[in-house]
């Protein structure tokens, strides 16, 4: 219970919040809180997709891209995003892990903005590099 | 007593329960937590993203019970959520040690394995984890990406000597440029200077997962890329199979990156063959 003289939480403080708001943003279909160790910590994913297969993918995939960017000379990651035909997936990393965000293909920049606000909540609380604008 | 006279109130359980457990603290009667039972709070804690307390609680566990399968996966765990891939594969041997079968360990080790570029021990992991436990979708949605690479033949020679009448002309804010065609083997480079194997097998590697996701969320073939590093940004385009990557300074217009890719995409599809000879 908070007690009213409690300083208000953080917004990144709060996985499901987060996620909660993010995922109301126009064409945005889920979204979902991975740990570097593939653990969700929160999802908001369509039924129909298999939480814990996208989980480790993810994760996988979030991991291989911060391993490397150093190595590869591009500096640390921040976030990628990959369209295919009928979807778009952001991926972002955080000192807690990887948020990622499923949206309609050839989404609008809102999307992004909603995105990059939802990694600077989750720096800010958990701190780690904010994204770029 | 207590809790009796506390009946009395309108909320009398609750504030029974809260009167009989402070009347235990005061009389000393509190016992100290089991093991299982710091380990439970700690997965609690774990997996509400409160990370540093359930270390703590996970370090204290295992002061009390070194051996326990339990604590030592989420050790594991918790070392690989904190980036710290040594203690964390020390904790899933360990497990291993005392059950050779466990699925979190086989898993944690296979993505270890992985992140060292060891795809064939990963896979024998993985293996090893579904023969027991057939339904494990993780290891099973890994096994998927990693198999087919463990399995796929040597690239073919680079293209500087396979395909050298392919010449894009390539902006000058290109960092880097590369062509991949769809069996993966480098179609163009450029600078020619440098060596590009270990940024295209990113590439690749990257695709493979990006489109394995895309797959299981109904996002269809993977069409467009971009890889935001602190530094620089990598954008891509890909249609049937082939990659054309081009890096650019991270601070560079994106919709100025986007449109030289467009066009070197055009020029690379229409001269370049589907695959090396």
């Amino acid at each position: 219970m908070t007690s009213p003289a409690s300083p208000p939480a953080r917004p990144g403080r709060d996985f499901r919040e987060l996620l909660r708001e993010l995922t109301r943003t126009e064409q945005v279909r889920g979204g979902l809180i991975v740990a570097t160790d593939g653990l969700v910590i929160a999802a908001g994913l369509p039924p129909s997709i298999q939480v814990e297969s996208v989980s480790a993918l993810a994760a996988t995939l979030g991991r291989e891209l911060e391993l490397r960017s150093p190595v590869l000379k591009r500096g640390a990651f921040l976030m990628a995003a990959f369209e295919g035909e009928s979807g778009l997936m952001l991926l972002g990393t955080t000192r807690i892990g990887f948020l990622v965000v499923l949206a309609e293909p050839g989404a609008r920049p809102g999307v992004r903005t909603a995105f990059r606000q939802a990694l600077s909540a989750l720096a800010s609380a958990w701190g780690g590099r904010p994204p770029k604008r | 007593l207590v809790p009796a006279l506390a009946l009395r109130y309108r909320d009398g359980e609750a504030i029974a329960m809260k009167l009989a457990r402070l009347w235990s603290a005061v009389a000393g009667e509190r016992r100290a937590p089991t093991s299982s039972e710091i380990f439970a709070r700690a997965r609690r804690a774990r997996d509400r993203g409160r990370f540093e307390a359930a270390a703590a609680l996970v370090a204290s566990g295992l002061e009390h019970d070194p051996d326990s399968i339990v604590g030592r996966l989420l050790s594991g765990s918790l070392h690989v959520i904190f980036r710290e891939m040594e203690p964390a594969k020390a904790d899933f041997e360990r497990v291993l040690a005392l059950d050779r079968h466990q699925p979190r360990a086989l898993l944690g080790l296979a993505r270890l394995a992985l992140e060292e570029g060891d795809a064939a021990g990963s896979v024998a992991l993985l293996r090893r984890a579904l023969e027991r436990y057939p339904d494990f979708p993780e290891a099973e949605a890994l096994l998927d990406v990693i198999a087919a690479r463990a399995a796929a033949p040597p690239a073919p020679p680079p293209v500087a000597t396979a395909h050298p009448e392919l010449d894009l002309r390539v902006p000058p804010i290109s960092h880097e440029l590369l062509f991949l065609a769809r069996d993966g083997a480098l179609l163009f480079a450029h600078p020619r200077s440098v060596p590009h194997e270990a940024s295209a097998a990113h590439m690749l590697h990257v695709m493979e997962l990006a489109e394995a996701i895309g797959i299981r969320c109904g996002h269809g073939a993977l069409r467009r890329i971009v890889l935001d590093g602190a530094t620089e940004t990598v954008h891509a385009r890909r249609d049937d199979g082939r990659t054309l990557s081009m890096t650019v300074r991270a601070d560079l217009d994106a919709d100025l990156a986007a449109g030289h890719l467009d066009r070197l995409w055009e020029a690379a599809v229409a001269e370049a063959p589907t695959t090396t000879p």
